[in-house]
């Protein structure tokens, strides 16, 4: 009798031993492989880059190490302050326009009830699934103004085609493509935080008689703060990265796009055109740290003004 | 992802926050570092001849002979070829045929900016090729970073009347050495709609002055024409333009570089476009654009002042023109001189830190000066050229081409080849200076005000220059 029940026992300890050990572990097999990834192609290469950002390669006279020169080079970098002032002025006004129409797109997405939902969610995320350099070159040739359709239009309806590509328009146009790329994007992710909202709220505000205006603001855009801080620093790391876009157009509009139009596409022509490395590293640890500054900031002004 | 967003209002844990954020800007920081693929290409790859276009598969740049040198295969060595000429095959038979002794392994790694990224990466690493497709504006960089073979050691010096002046000028160092194999060439000369200039009583234009005048009197005619379309903003055209005129923006001795970038027939020049643009005389549309294309195929343009790799080009964007076209030599600034320029056209050149030399030499100076290949090169591959047997072998410059009215194309090309001013330099660090340029005359075309963009690059080049080590010279 007594050794049928022990054995029980001791089974169930060892397995749960087992089971134990094996779930402190599980985890780390999961993220194991991104961790290697990670590690391999994320963390060294940036320990890598942070220490040349320390060094000068010259053509004439080699690898020197200059301490913090190329840091102090970047700070008294014209063109590079230019290129980050005009990308902040840009998101600005674009993760605005952008956020605000992913919001309405969401709400308005979830409060249809046919199948036709479906069709507009999937038409207003696939730009998102449009690879950026290609939604750039069709937009490019959209703005051109020999061939593409906008001057036509503009004679249609009788007023002077506006030069999309011209230095006053080129940050609209970027803007609309960046727009177009993402809005669906960042629909999806305020869609879903939609969906979270329990429909009891809504069913008690009815019955206390608020419209569905003031269930807007009242329940629905106060729950979706979290999802719109997330989508909001996104978009800011975004919009700091800004490249694709103009690099794209630069072939087509010399005359507005610049090599250091964005603090990235500087970064990347510092880097392979001109082969200074090591300055590009220096100002690549620049941007990030203003992509950390803005993002830390934005969250800690929303935070606060709640709490 | 959408699930703890929605769930976690935030606020209650900044520490989390802080450091899911810091690695988003890792991520930012560590991309700056990486890819430049999609970029690259539209910055420096101006030159690309239409051999570009036919780009054939991305054979990963492994180049696994620095390690493992020579001897593989019982007595034979390989070598390794970097090129993005495509159906190269058809010329690595022939070699192996005539040289059962070495294999070649070639491999195409991206054509212009991707090339010389992955080429200064493998010269890094310490594994490289030992031969390169390499860009004559880009060959001074590549001496400066220490990076090529001086190949007189191999025979190259008595290969002087072998190549055409221009192009061999190009590969020549101060005391004579050699640092690549001419390979193509791109000779300008100006490519002309016979049909409109018939239409509207031009003469084609021998001088600068008669292409303004002819300018001028074209669209006084018409509306829906211009004489050219001028590309300042194109390095590549632009230093072509310079050079025809006789400027000479840098001298390069050693480690000191002079620049000028402003001498007189720079200015002069910049002022002639410029007053021509001003005018609305020319049009002023970037190249190589889907608009450009069509300005040819339209008639919108009625000539292109192009090198010898154009003829083939044009072809392939202005189909509606075919038969329209004729080929003329470039105009020039004094009556009765022949100057031209080149633009564009490329070397190979053999890589430092190659194992076998040699070999390298050997096969480079193959593909670049064999009969046979060579005119292979030029009605296979559309090369235009780099050898004087070839530029004055009746047999290929008699080809009569049905695009350009039966007219012998390449005589012209080749007579511009022979009259290329030997004297202009490129600078160790060409595709900067290109940029400069381009930054600094993009926002002037339309005004057409386009010396001051000469200063203003000036400043940029020497500071750049001082950076980087040189010397300015004065």
């Amino acid at each position: 009798m007594t050794t049928v029940i022990s054995a029980p026992r001791e089974r169930t300890r060892t397995t749960s031993l087992r089971s134990r050990v094996r779930r402190a572990l599980a985890p780390y097999i999961f993220v194991g492989p991104f961790l290697v990834a990670f590690a391999l192609f994320m963390v060294l290469p940036l320990i890598s880059a942070f220490n040349n950002s320390f060094y000068a390669d010259r053509l004439v006279g080699g690898r020197v190490f200059v301490g913090f020169d190329n840091y102090r080079r970047a700070f008294d970098d014209s063109l590079f302050w230019q290129s980050a002032w005009r990308v902040i002025r840009f998101g600005v006004v674009q993760v605005i326009v952008m956020l605000t129409l992913s919001t309405m797109f969401a709400i308005g997405i979830n409060r249809m009830t046919s199948w036709v939902r479906h069709v507009y969610r999937l038409g207003i995320f696939l730009p998102f699934a449009i690879p950026s350099v290609v939604a750039a070159l069709m937009w490019g040739y959209l703005y051109s103004k020999n061939i593409g359709p906008i001057p036509d239009l503009a004679d249609a309806i009788g007023t002077p085609a506006v030069e999309l590509l011209s230095p006053s328009w080129i940050l609209f146009s970027i803007g609309n493509i960046v727009t177009w790329s993402f809005v669906g994007y960042n629909m999806i992710i305020i869609y879903a935080a939609l969906q979270t909202i329990p429909p009891s709220l809504y069913e008690a505000a009815e019955l206390d008689g608020a419209t569905k205006f003031q269930q807007t603001r009242t329940i629905t855009l106060p729950l979706l703060r979290p999802a719109l801080l997330l989508t909001t620093v996104f978009s800011i790391i975004g919009t700091l990265q800004l490249f694709a876009e103009p690099e794209t157009l630069r072939r087509l509009a010399p005359q507005s796009i610049n090599s250091s139009f964005t603090p990235n596409l500087y970064a990347l022509n510092i880097a392979f055109v001109s082969n200074d490395l090591s300055y590009a590293a220096a100002v690549s640890f620049i941007i990030g740290f203003i992509a950390f500054v803005l993002s830390y900031a934005f969250m800690f002004v929303s935070t606060k003004r709640n709490t | 992802m959408y699930t703890s967003s929605s769930q976690s209002p935030g606020r209650r844990r900044p520490g989390k926050r802080l450091a899911a954020l810091l690695l988003t800007v890792a991520t930012v920081a560590a991309a700056c570092g990486g890819s430049g693929d999609d970029a690259s290409e539209a910055t420096t790859d101006d030159s690309s001849a239409p051999a570009a276009s036919d780009d054939i598969g991305e054979d990963t740049p492994d180049a696994t002979t620095g390690e493992e040198p020579a001897e593989s295969d019982g007595d034979k060595t390989d070598v390794t070829m970097w090129s993005r000429v495509p159906d190269l095959d058809i010329q690595i038979e022939d070699f192996e045929a005539a040289n059962p002794v070495i294999d070649i392994d070639w491999q195409n790694v991206g054509h212009g900016g991707d090339q010389y990224t992955q080429l200064r990466t493998a010269i890094q690493a310490g594994v490289v090729p030992d031969v390169a497709h390499i860009e004559y504006q880009e060959l001074p960089a590549f001496v400066a970073e220490g990076a090529l073979v001086d190949v007189t050691a191999y025979g190259a010096s008595e290969l002087a009347d072998t190549y055409a002046p221009g192009l061999w000028a190009n590969v020549s160092g101060a005391n004579g050495e050699v640092y690549g194999y001419p390979w193509d060439g791109g000779p300008m000369g100006m490519l002309y709609r016979e049909d409109i200039f018939t239409e509207f009583g031009i003469e084609v234009p021998t001088t600068w002055d008669e292409f303004a005048q002819a300018a001028v009197d074209l669209r006084e005619q018409t509306t829906d024409v211009f004489l050219t379309n001028a590309t300042p903003a194109d390095a590549g055209w632009w230093t072509a333009m310079l050079w025809q005129a006789g400027a000479r923006p840098f001298q390069i001795d050693g480690t000191t570089v002079t620049v000028d970038l402003d001498d007189e027939p720079a200015v002069r020049v910049a002022d002639y476009w410029g007053g021509l643009i001003a005018d609305g005389v020319v049009s002023a549309d970037p190249d190589f654009t889907p608009e450009w294309n069509e300005g040819f195929n339209s008639g919108k343009y009625a000539t292109w002042i192009a090198p010898a790799w154009a003829p083939s080009f044009l072809q392939g964007i202005a189909e509606d023109t075919d038969g329209l076209w004729r080929v003329a030599p470039i105009p020039q600034w004094n009556e009765g001189d022949a100057v031209s320029s080149n633009w564009g056209g490329s070397t190979l050149a053999v890589i430092e830190g190659t194992d076998t030399p040699d070999e390298a030499a050997r096969v480079a100076q193959w593909f670049t000066s064999e009969p046979e290949s060579t005119q292979l090169f030029a009605t296979e591959q559309l090369l235009f050229p780099s050898t004087n047997a070839l530029l004055n072998s009746e047999e290929y410059t008699g080809t009569e081409v049905p695009f350009y009215g039966g007219q012998k194309v390449a005589e012209i090309f080749a007579e511009a080849s022979a009259n290329v001013d030997t004297e202009f330099q490129f600078p160790p660090f060409n595709a900067t200076w290109y940029q400069f340029w381009t930054d600094a005359v993009g926002p002037r075309i339309e005004s057409g005000d386009l010396a001051p963009a000469l200063t203003e690059t000036e400043e940029r080049v020497i500071e750049f220059a001082e950076q980087q080590g040189f010397t300015i010279g004065q």
